[in-house]
């Protein structure tokens, strides 16, 4: 936080991670499918993330990014298709057994908790935890975002946009998530709120946690995944390293506004 | 002898107990946004089988406070289970439906609670037993009895514990989380069902102990009891604000010492015309008021925010 991340650092350090190790990847999906009524959001998405990585997914307003990332936490439940976490099945699963086993989504719009203090939304992120350390947790999101710690004792309805993405986010770290999932964290916030923003991404991702990251801001997302997937009326049209796609005329013309 | 003085006493007593069973309709509006018409009866049930209990207790030579003790605890015990149940069964298969549906489910629940319990002891008043001869003192030319003082007493520490276990402990985090978003709540980890079910347990317990209040207080018994107190709880409810636990605690009280202030000084008011058997009107006069003036209720939260 006090010494600003660059995008090169970030890219180094998930560069070293062994990801070629043989463990079952981190999430991987085959074939999911979701439909809300007759109306298919996403149309057999077929991806797999590896333990440690940070990638993202990009694509318009509808694409189906949200649905994915719900789908994946427990809040839809697919009409077809499999999900696993670190081999395990988990599509039987609802969302708080998800949440139990590592999979931590910050959702859409911050979800934080409005009339309980900012203090109480991120203890709650600890809420299944039985360890003595989540105190400690805290202490560690504190030193990391010193506004929260200013503003503990405030409702969290009370916070500035940013602030409650922060919170979001923070109270997400108090779990221990294994795998992070941030929908659309720089919606709405001025630009010097994104840059802090991402830096806690890049921050969070250092410490070893795996992230999918879906956004509209399709630039600053290739900069910070290693990976990306771009979806297109549910189905994933491109794939591939982030370098690559931000260099692939087709996704320049979406989506850089190039 | 003081009127004044006297009616304020009967109000606290009667505002204790609608408090009680207040906070079952706010608590369960808070998290699932439906008013549970069977909480009324779930209070019944709680004068029946404390009363059950307390006449198999005394008949077995059980001493009067323990037999009490044992006739509250098991009272609760039932009614817990009876809130829980009715969830489960009735409540949750329509979490998602619309919201006509579980409203008249309630009420579907409440007639059949009503009738079960009159099959099952009777249709007929149903009296404590005679061992009761609560104790009077005078004070500043009123009259109080040792029950009385238990009543607000017993309702006081019951409010107090529950204040303490919504803001003092993880469960009540977790209520209260759940309350506000329960999909997010689920994404922390929060098993919302278990939640729930947890507030149904509170708010059922809470009405055993209040059933038990009504039956030693009244002397009796009804099966169609839960009706009327569970409309004017209801309206404590809203006076204080649906969905506020401090507002349920508040509105409670408030009615209580209001229909009892009224029904004491309506005779003078009206030169005879009317007396207090016209005590029930006034709650709903109360209900009319506050949804015409401030639907919110006193301590409510702002309007909208819950679709």
């Amino acid at each position: 936080m006090t010494k600003a991340a660059t995008t090169t650092e970030v890219q180094v350090i998930t560069g070293v991670l062994p990801t070629t190790q043989r463990v079952a990847p981190m999430l991987s999906l085959s074939e999911l499918s979701v439909h809300y009524g007759g109306i298919a959001a996403l149309r057999g998405i077929s991806l797999s993330i590896e333990v440690g990585e940070m990638v993202c997914v990009i694509g318009a307003n509808g694409a189906g990014k949200s649905s994915l990332l719900r789908a994946i936490a427990g809040l839809v439940t697919p009409s077809a298709g499999h999900i696993a976490h670190r081999g395990v099945p988990v599509l039987m699963l609802p969302s708080f057994e998800r949440a139990r086993r590592g999979i931590s989504l910050v959702p859409e719009g911050r979800g934080v908790f409005p009339r309980l203090s900012v203090q109480e939304n991120i203890a709650i992120g600890g809420y299944a935890r039985s360890d003595g350390a989540v105190k400690d947790d805290i202490d560690r999101i504190y030193a990391l975002m010193p506004r929260l710690a200013e503003r503990r004792s405030q409702l969290a309805g009370t916070l500035s946009g940013g602030e409650q993405q922060m919170l979001a986010i923070g109270r997400a770290m108090v779990s221990r998530p294994d795998l992070l999932l941030l929908d659309e964290p720089s919606m709405g916030l001025a630009p010097m709120m994104v840059q802090k923003i991402f830096e806690i991404i890049a921050e969070v991702a250092r410490q070893g946690v795996t992230i999918l990251l879906v956004e509209q801001n399709a630039r600053l997302a290739l900069r910070t995944a290693s990976r990306a997937w771009v979806l297109e009326g549910g189905q994933i049209s491109v794939s591939g390293p982030s370098a690559a796609l931000a260099a692939d005329p087709r996704v320049r013309a979406a989506y850089l506004g190039e | 002898m003081d009127i004044f003085l006297q009616q304020v006493i009967n109000g606290l007593v009667l505002g204790s107990v609608y408090a009680l069973v207040a906070l079952g309709y706010t608590m369960v509006y808070g998290i699932l946004g439906l008013i549970n018409f069977a909480h009324g009866d779930v209070v019944m049930v709680g004068a029946f089988t404390g009363l059950a209990l307390l006449k198999a207790l005394l008949a077995a030579g059980t001493g009067l406070p323990i037999a009490l003790a044992g006739a509250a605890l098991g009272a609760v015990l039932a009614c817990g289970l009876l809130g829980v149940a009715i969830e489960r069964i009735a409540y949750r298969p329509l979490r998602h439906a619309p919201r006509l549906a579980p409203l008249i489910t309630a009420i579907g629940v409440s007639i059949l609670i009503q009738y079960v319990a009159a099959i099952l002891w009777s249709k007929q008043y149903l009296a404590l037993p005679a061992a009761f001869t609560p104790a009077t003192w005078q004070i500043g030319g009123a009259s109080v009895t040792d029950l009385q003082v238990l009543i607000v007493l017993l309702a006081g520490v019951l409010m107090a514990a529950l204040l303490w276990l919504i803001h003092g402990t993880k469960l009540g985090c977790a209520m209260r989380a759940t309350e506000q978003n329960a999909e997010v709540a689920g994404l922390m980890g929060i098993n919302t069902n278990r939640v729930i079910a947890a507030t149904f347990l509170i708010g059922s317990a809470l009405a055993a102990l209040a059933g038990i209040m009504v039956l030693l207080y009244y002397g009796v018994a009804h099966y169609f009891m839960g009706f009327m107190l569970g409309l004017k709880a209801f309206t404590a409810a809203v006076l204080g604000g649906i969905g506020s636990v401090p507002g349920a605690m508040l509105g409670g009280l408030m009615l209580g010492l209001i229909e009892s202030l009224a029904s004491g000084y309506i005779g003078d008011f009206t030169g005879g015309v009317f007396g207090s058997n016209y005590r029930d009107v006034f709650a709903f006069i109360v209900l009319i008021l506050v949804l015409v003036l401030r639907p919110a209720g006193l301590l409510g939260k702002a309007q909208g925010e819950r679709a």
